[in-house]
């Protein structure tokens, strides 16, 4: 990784995340023939955050002071480790499970954050939290496994820099993993059709209700967390998507960083699109949803494994194999 | 991997996908999607076993199956204002998940398939038939819905027709033409039946039909 | 409308109420007091229009409660209890409809004045919800405060995760005074603070009034004005109709429709506003007549409702031609027929669950009698089924404002009033609004001044359909509930 490329990495890293979400709050607007907020709102949003005092429930301990912080620096290791952008850091830590267990324990933090205060609101936020993440963690980790077994490794950054082979059978494992990753992501960050978070209707929340007792500088290292998580999810998958592209058309290293952040954009496009358009579905039906993104992390799986037993068998044996 | 498997493949995810949803409107609208990767994959096929007639097949197929059938089907459900299917039996989600079982299990079927059929390699076209067999039969099993049962039964059909394609080489044009049309019909008196069905029933449960029986 | 008027002893009017239900078609409109000395109930009868007055007075301030033998008026006497200080013996769940805790005494503002209060009613005063208790049960309170830009009102909800065990409903929180304001007020005033009761409503509000005050005077305004009177009322429907359209989409998550739906009840707003100058009608309708002609904007109201039609048709098929839209308002909130009819729901909800009351046919005024629409009916009793009804109804006051846009009959629209109400008489005025059955009963004393302004708003008797609806449903779906059922708040407390 070379000087500009790290210089690349950092601006990208800075303004990526403000300018995702503004972007799709604007989209959303203009989707609704509003004109929309402008698309640093939600950096003027951090600002005025930063400036307000804080309100604290008598009932919370130092915890709920400390989680805000702590999630907001395990986002920023993790914006690192994952290869959410075309440019890799050569970091040792970059395994899918350390990955994993680190977006959990953000998960984790906020969930007790959240009971700490013994705000009703709060507590069936984090509730219902703690259930969608149940169900929506194996689909996470069944399409990163999927990536690990085509690839015979666990490090991200290897499976995410073309060291291997490609063929139509990676275009397809890519594509799965990525409409999973997608489609998970929507849920784990609480968009639609899941959480709507243009709404103000406490009683339908997950996040936001989750994280209705935090304010001021607190809630702004919330938000910029999210904004983070945001846009590490869809590079994610964005990524994925590139790789698919990149077996199918040869792309020069200059082009495919410029495609990877258009490819953000385009799945923002499209988390705008399913938030205009889509109904939220109700709270029983839920499931229904992520049986998709694990349906396609399950393919996923199901193909990586085919290709590591064509690899590693010949054909004529696969059937005692099996 | 060539792109008749890869396209075979798409046509098993999407029936597979199909499976995951009780609103008929997105069932067909799937359904749709598979037909089309069947179509696209005839194509293919024409190009690679030099068969030109197949490529007025893939047409037909768009334009009936993968157009005018979803259609009428999506109208016919507005018009007796059935949208969606609860199901019985299992949950709906849990029905994608057996349909993925089931085409992890079509392969080593496919592979155990008598040899006579093998023309050139084409396990990959056998599986995703055998898992469109599955599926379909899976689908009808799980819906309660007259309306889902015509789609199951495009699905197994979808899966008839890729056995055809992929594992021989190919029936006869005019019969091919002929199943089409058969299809077609056939999907058109199911769908006046479901008509019938509604008015006299009020509604097009099937599992209501047990209590027809004399007892 | 002038109502048959019967005294009888306290004793017999649970048994008289009972008796009148049992016949066909009728239906409690009212119960309230005069001034604590008295219960007075109004039943409806919805085939003939006919309509009868009970009073009966009261030796002390209690009384035995109605409620335990007829349900649907659990809700009324919590307001004589409140308004009256008189204490329904027996009731089961008495509770303060208004609220009265930040007073030190008890407050009744309706009550003669010269009457003393007893202490027996400070053990009534406070508020309690009902207590669900048990391991897994989960309370929350929601309001009065809202997120939204809504009117404040108090939810409390016990939950099993996520299912609702019982949701009560605590209003109050704009309690204003608006009966006994209009008792102190010059008659000819008063029509401004009525509509102001529900201002949603207040064209409705306005038109009840002036019919409650028209039959006090026997006068009979002329026919033009009763033709812009209904298209008045009408324009209200649409646009609140199509208001809570948006607000359903909006809760729903469908953005894009929900947009067009507020920008088209913009649209309905600006018919209001060609009509009357007002884009929420207020002022317009008078006791006599209405306030102002739209005479040569009639070709510009007829463009626009054309206009409105031809964009509201794509919105509104697009919206439920969604199966996802339908199968997320199907079995949510649903309310049986027959809790329905034994609660005495009206409007939306009641057409909703099947039961066949609209005032436009049972109460004709205007140019209803001559076109009264079809009643819009579903089965269900779900959020599904109110919505039905209401885009049923949107459309139908579509082709009822091109109906009267017609043939509105030329002719003033104004007539002269006597300088008095007449001395102990009782006028009652019954409005289809668009929530439902709203009543205004006026009664003057022996001076000819109002002595009792009783206003019975939809909402009042809807409240506990919204209570029903929700058992058994999950946290989640009580917005989707409530906006189906979109009652008003300030409505209810007065």
């Amino acid at each position: 990784m070379n000087f500009t490329e790290i210089l690349c990495f950092i601006v990208l890293f800075l303004v990526l995340p403000i300018l995702i979400s503004g972007f799709i709050r604007n989209l959303k607007a203009r989707l609704q023939n509003r004109i929309g907020s402008p698309l640093l709102q939600p950096l003027y949003n951090l600002y005025k955050l930063l400036q307000k005092s804080e309100t604290i429930s008598q009932d919370a301990s130092p915890l709920f002071r400390i989680v805000p912080a702590l999630n907001f620096s395990i986002m920023l290791i993790l914006a690192v480790l994952v290869p959410w952008l075309p440019f890799h850091f050569s970091l040792p830590g970059s395994e899918i499970f350390l990955v994993l267990y680190l977006f959990a324990a953000m998960r984790f933090f906020s969930i007790i954050a959240a009971l700490d205060t013994g705000s009703p609101f709060s507590a069936f936020g984090a509730s219902r939290e703690a259930t969608l993440s149940a169900l929506t963690e194996p689909a996470i980790i069944l399409s990163l496994v999927a990536l690990g077994i085509a690839y015979r490794t666990s490090d991200l950054n290897e499976i995410f820099s073309f060291s291997q082979s490609h063929g139509l059978m990676q275009v397809s494992i890519w594509l799965l993993s990525g409409a999973g990753l997608f489609l998970a992501s929507l849920v784990e960050l609480s968009r639609m059709p899941i959480d709507d978070p243009t709404t103000h209707l406490e009683l339908t929340m997950v996040h936001e209700a989750m994280v209705i007792e935090n304010s001021g500088p607190n809630l702004a290292l919330i938000e910029l967390a999210y904004n983070l998580r945001l846009v590490v999810y869809y590079g994610l998958s964005a990524q994925c998507f590139m790789h698919a592209l990149a077996v199918l058309f040869t792309i020069d290293h200059a082009t495919y960083v410029l495609l990877s952040i258009l490819a953000i954009f385009i799945l923002a496009f499209l988390t705008a699109a399913i938030e205009s358009f889509a109904v939220k579905l109700a709270w029983r039906n839920n499931p229904e949803f992520i049986a998709y993104a694990l349906t396609m992390s399950l393919l996923a799986s199901l193909a990586a494994i085919f290709q590591s037993a064509f690899a590693s068998l010949s054909l004529g044996n696969l059937g005692a194999f099996l | 991997m060539t792109p008749l498997e890869f396209l075979s493949i798409a046509a098993a995810v999407f029936a597979i996908l199909m499976c995951g949803t009780g609103l008929l409107r997105f069932n067909l609208f799937l359904y749709s999607l598979q037909t089309f990767s069947i179509a696209l994959a005839t194509i293919a096929q024409s190009q690679q076993a030099k068969e030109p007639e197949l490529y007025f097949v893939a047409i037909a197929i768009i334009v009936v199956k993968a157009l005018a059938v979803p259609y009428f089907l999506s109208w016919i459900s507005n018009r007796i204002d059935a949208r969606s299917d609860p199901g019985i039996l299992i949950p709906i989600p849990i029905t994608m998940h057996a349909a993925i079982v089931l085409l992890g299990i079509s392969y080593p079927l496919a592979k155990s398939l008598p040899h006579i059929l093998w023309l050139s390699d084409s396990t990959v076209g056998a599986t995703v038939a055998i898992s469109l067999l599955f599926t379909g039969t899976l689908f009808m099993l799980t819906r309660r819905n007259a309306l889902s049962q015509i789609i199951g039964f495009l699905t197994l059909e979808n899966g008839i027709y890729l056995v055809a394609v992929t594992c021989t080489r190919g029936m006869p044009f005019i019969f091919e033409m002929g199943s089409l049309l058969d299809v077609l019909v056939a999907v058109m008196i199911a769908g006046l039946f479901v008509f019938r069905i509604k008015k006299s029933f009020e509604h097009i449960d099937v599992t209501q039909l047990d209590g027809l029986k004399e007892s | 409308m002038i109502p048959v008027y019967k005294k009888l002893a306290i004793n017999e009017l649970a048994n008289t109420i009972r008796a009148d239900l049992e016949i066909e078609g009728n239906r409690v409109g009212l119960v309230t007091s005069i001034d604590g000395n008295q219960l007075i109930t109004l039943m409806l009868n919805t085939r003939s229009g006919n309509t009868v007055l009970y009073q009966a007075e009261l030796a002390s301030d209690s009384y035995t409660s109605l409620t335990t033998t007829i349900p649907q008026l659990h809700w009324h006497e919590r307001a004589i209890h409140d308004l009256f200080g008189l204490i329904p013996l027996g009731h089961p769940r008495l509770k303060p409809a208004i609220i009265n805790e930040s007073c030190e005494t008890i407050f009744a503002p309706l009550r003669e004045t010269a009457k003393p209060i007893s202490d027996k009613l400070l053990a009534t005063r406070d508020f309690e919800y009902l207590h669900i208790s048990g391991e897994p049960i989960f309370e929350l309170p929601v309001g009065p405060v809202h997120a939204g830009i809504i009117e404040p009102g108090h939810f409390m909800l016990s939950c099993l995760g996520e299912d609702v065990l019982n949701l009560e409903v605590r209003l109050g929180y704009l309690h204003r005074g608006i009966e006994k304001r209009i008792t102190e007020i010059p008659w000819r005033k008063a029509r401004f603070v009525a509509e102001a009761a529900a201002s949603d409503t207040a064209c409705a509000n306005a038109l009840a009034h002036a019919l409650a005050i028209e039959s006090l005077l026997a006068v009979e305004p002329s026919f033009r004005s009763q033709g812009l009177r209904t298209l008045a009322l009408e324009i209200e429907r649409l646009a609140m109709h199509i208001g809570d359209i948006a607000g359903m989409a909006y809760d729903l998550g469908y953005l894009v429709i929900a947009a067009n739906f507020s920008r088209l009840r913009g649209t309905a707003l600006r018919l209001a506003e060609l009509l009357s100058g007002s884009r929420f009608l207020r002022g317009y309708i008078c006791p006599g007549g209405v306030v102002h002609d739209p005479d040569r904007l009639l070709s510009e109201i007829q463009r626009t409702t054309k206009n409105l039609r031809e964009n509201l048709k794509p919105a509104l098929d697009f919206f439920i031609s969604n199966p996802a839209v339908y199968e997320r308002l199907r079995n949510t909130g649903k309310l049986s027929s027959s809790l329905a009819s034994e609660f005495g729901m009206v409007g939306v909800v009641a057409r909703a669950c099947n039961i066949a009351y609209d005032c436009r046919q049972s109460f004709a005024q205007g140019s209803y009698p001559k076109n009264h629409p079809t009643i819009a009916l579903q089965q269900e009793g779900d959020a599904l089924a109110r919505t039905l009804v209401r885009i049923a109804e949107i459309n139908s006051s579509l082709d009822l404002i091109d109906t009267i846009l017609s043939d509105l009959p030329s002719g003033t629209i104004g007539s002269n009033l006597p300088v008095d109400l007449p001395a102990n008489a009782i006028g009652i005025g019954i409005v289809e609004a668009f929530r439902g059955e709203l009543i205004h009963l006026v009664i003057t004393d022996k001076a000819g001044s109002i002595k009792r302004y009783a206003i019975k708003d939809p909402s009042f008797n809807n409240w506990t359909g919204l209570a029903i609806a929700m058992r058994n449903n999950v946290i989640a779906d009580f917005p989707i509930c409530n906006k189906s059922f979109a009652l008003s708040y300030s409505g209810h407390d007065l």
